[in-house]
């Protein structure tokens, strides 16, 4: 096309003002209610699985292979394939990507205060590695997390567990637990408590130092799994599958299984999957909308100028000059529109990022979905991608919405412009 | 007049028929004439007569139900949209009754415009366009926009963006209508003009008679068939 469609497009648009910037308008909120509503959705996706690698097993776990086919039989990582695990994390390429990783050794038992007792869920870790890694110790609200004091093993125990056997930080509790085909028991002092606003945790869980729970359950060195935390979740699947292929020949034995978080918490990938495929749905229909009705502004405008798209065609423009033309035209409005939208709602994604969104007035200060705590303090992140993909999708709809009108002001009679 | 020439518009038995509900209207029923290079040549007729569908066939706007056209030696009636497109942007000049200037195009854009269809560079337009409106009596008026300018300011424009891409036939549908008789006659002296000086062949629809007495060949219509051709 030699001649310049976009100053003409450009000035068009232009020719009523108050249009033009309705139906850019109207592309800015979508755009503004995209972007606002995919940080807050993605940001709250993220915190649970935050949330849940911290809680739970990292971003990735290292475990014995068939620990998760097996009912009431304990499974352990064995010395070797630990060893193996921790030389494959500290090798040069891996290094790099791994923020930390937290040995466990997991048992169920019975908790015993002089009040109450009732079934438990114990972890047995080690401090100092779960340190800035594990959601654990930042949940603290009284105590130390498992600091030894005196000759008496600590432990960190739910508030919830707490209230049940009526104890407090000092308190000696007794854990009864299998091993091997014997009952173990140990006296614990409660050191810490935490609470995770999670019902199930705080009223079930206690952790204690790794080499005490070893001894309890009278294996020494052994663990149930290596949690893994990287820097970055997002490099998740790939490096998960490298360290499955260096294990794989630095096993002694079967090979451990390695997990994503996806597989190890599949409930929390549903969840999410689900949560995100119902945004999707909310957006579409939301920006479907808004396509309408500037399909309609477009129609309307491309109708009231059958004799100017006439004229065009009699001086010589070739109906597809015509299409371009409004193509071109519905897409600076579409990029105008875009364009103050991006910068609405990335504006409020940038605060909704630094402050948070509070919605502790719609509900409690934190809920449980998929088996994790979510935070009623919302705090907007975008994943990669997103901007680009919500501006490439509103271009897609801009372009959809004047493909109509564009072909049918092709279509003008060219007689029109004849018509006194 | 150059009646020996070759023609540069002809028609041959051309009919037009329109429908409205059972009936059917034959507005142009028949024509055959030559319209032959350099001529000032006025279509003559009351309103309903048939004059601007005659034209509209001539600048290959519309397609007749019967007959041929050929615009120099082009049959136009076998092209396609595209093609009969390309014909109007390099052989032929509209001037309408009510002007039809680009609203969002200043003066000089509107008349420039063919020649920006036809990829004419830049400066070449501008040296074309800027000697026309001198030319004319446009000089001063280039970047003011439509609703700037006069009545017969506009349709000088319109003339101007008519002839500068030198088409082999101006067609004009009732040029003078809208103005008042002195504008009209200035303007008609301005196509007179041109049609001397350059030699474009001038074809236009009028029932004016100060118009008609302009005209070098005067053909009438009634009821879409030549009752007179002189």
């Amino acid at each position: 096309m030699r001649f310049n469609v976009f100053r003409m497009s450009w000035r068009n648009l232009w020719r009523h003002p108050r249009r033009t910037f309705l139906t850019a308008l109207a592309f800015a909120i979508g755009v503004f209610l995209l972007i606002t509503s995919l940080g807050l959705g993605d940001g709250m996706h993220e915190k649970m699985i935050d949330t849940g690698i911290r809680m739970g097993s990292g971003h990735i776990v290292i475990e014995p292979e068939g620990a998760r086919d097996t009912i009431g039989e304990q499974l352990y990582l064995s010395k070797e394939n630990t060893s193996a695990a921790e030389q494959v994390l500290a090798s040069a390429g891996i290094r790099g990507e791994v923020r930390g990783s937290a040995p466990r050794l997991l048992a169920s038992g019975l908790l015993s205060s002089a009040a109450n007792s009732t079934g438990v869920q114990v972890i047995g870790a080690i401090p100092e590695r779960e340190a800035n890694i594990a959601l654990l110790p930042e949940k603290i609200t009284k105590g130390t997390f498992l600091e030894r004091e005196g000759r008496t093993p600590p432990a960190l125990i739910g508030s919830g567990l707490a209230e049940k056997l009526d104890v407090d930080i000092g308190s000696k509790v007794v854990l009864m637990t299998q091993a091997g085909s014997e009952i173990q028991s140990q006296l614990l002092r409660v050191r810490g408590i935490f609470s995770t606003g999670m019902e199930q945790v705080d009223q079930r869980l206690v952790s204690v130092r790794l080499e005490d729970l070893q001894a309890v359950v009278q294996r020494p060195g052994a663990i149930s799994h290596l949690a893994v935390f990287l820097n970055d979740s997002l490099r998740t699947p790939a490096l998960r599958a490298e360290i499955d292929r260096e294990l794989t020949t630095l096993a002694e034995g079967p090979a451990p299984s390695v997990l994503s978080w996806r597989q190890a918490m599949p409930e929390l990938d549903e969840f999410i999957i689900i949560d995100d495929a119902g945004n999707y749905l909310f957006n579409g229909v939301l920006l479907f909308m808004v396509t309408l009705g500037v399909l309609n502004t477009i129609l309307m405008a491309v109708l009231e100028r059958k004799r100017e798209f006439s004229l065009l065609l009699c001086l010589g423009m070739h109906p597809w000059q015509i299409t371009t033309m409004v193509i071109v035209e519905s897409m600076m409005l579409t990029a105008l529109g875009a364009g103050a939208g991006l910068a609405m709602g990335w504006g409020t994604h940038a605060y909704f990022a630094k402050y948070g969104l509070d919605l502790t007035s719609l509900m409690d200060q934190s809920f449980s979905v998929a088996g994790v705590s979510v935070d009623a303090m919302v705090y907007s992140y975008l994943y990669p991608g997103r901007i680009e993909w919500t501006l490439s999708f509103v271009a897609f709809l801009g372009f959809a919405a004047s493909l109509y009108p564009a072909l049918r002001a092709a279509r003008t009679d060219p007689t029109e412009a004849t018509r006194g | 007049m150059t009646s020996h020439s070759k023609p540069a518009v002809r028609t041959d038995s051309v009919r037009k028929i329109f429908k409205s509900g059972d009936q059917t209207v034959a507005a142009v029923d028949g024509v055959t004439l030559e319209i032959h290079r350099g001529e000032f040549a006025a279509i003559a007729g009351p309103s309903g007569s048939g004059k601007t569908t005659l034209l509209n066939l001539i600048g290959a706007l519309d397609e007749p139900d019967e007959g041929k056209v050929w615009i120099d030696d082009t049959e136009i009636t076998t092209l396609s949209r595209g093609q009969r497109a390309d014909l109007r942007k390099d052989k032929i000049g509209f001037i309408f009754q009510s002007y039809n200037l680009i609203e969002v195009l200043s003066a000089l854009e509107n008349a420039e415009f063919v020649l920006l269809l036809q990829g004419v560079p830049p400066s070449e337009r501008r040296r074309r366009v800027t000697e026309m409106f001198k030319k004319i009596g446009l000089e001063g008026l280039e970047n003011r926009r439509p609703h700037q300018l006069s009545g017969g300011q506009q349709q000088r424009v319109a003339i101007a963006r008519a002839i500068v891409a030198s088409p082999s036939l101006v067609l004009a549908d009732e040029p003078t209508a809208n103005l008042d008789s002195a504008t009209g006659a200035a303007l008609l002296d301005v196509m007179q003009e041109l049609n001397q000086e350059i030699g474009t062949t001038f074809v236009f629809s009028t029932h004016d008679p100060r118009v008609m007495d302009r005209a070098s060949r005067l053909i009438r219509l009634v009821d879409g068939k030549i009752e007179d051709d002189h």
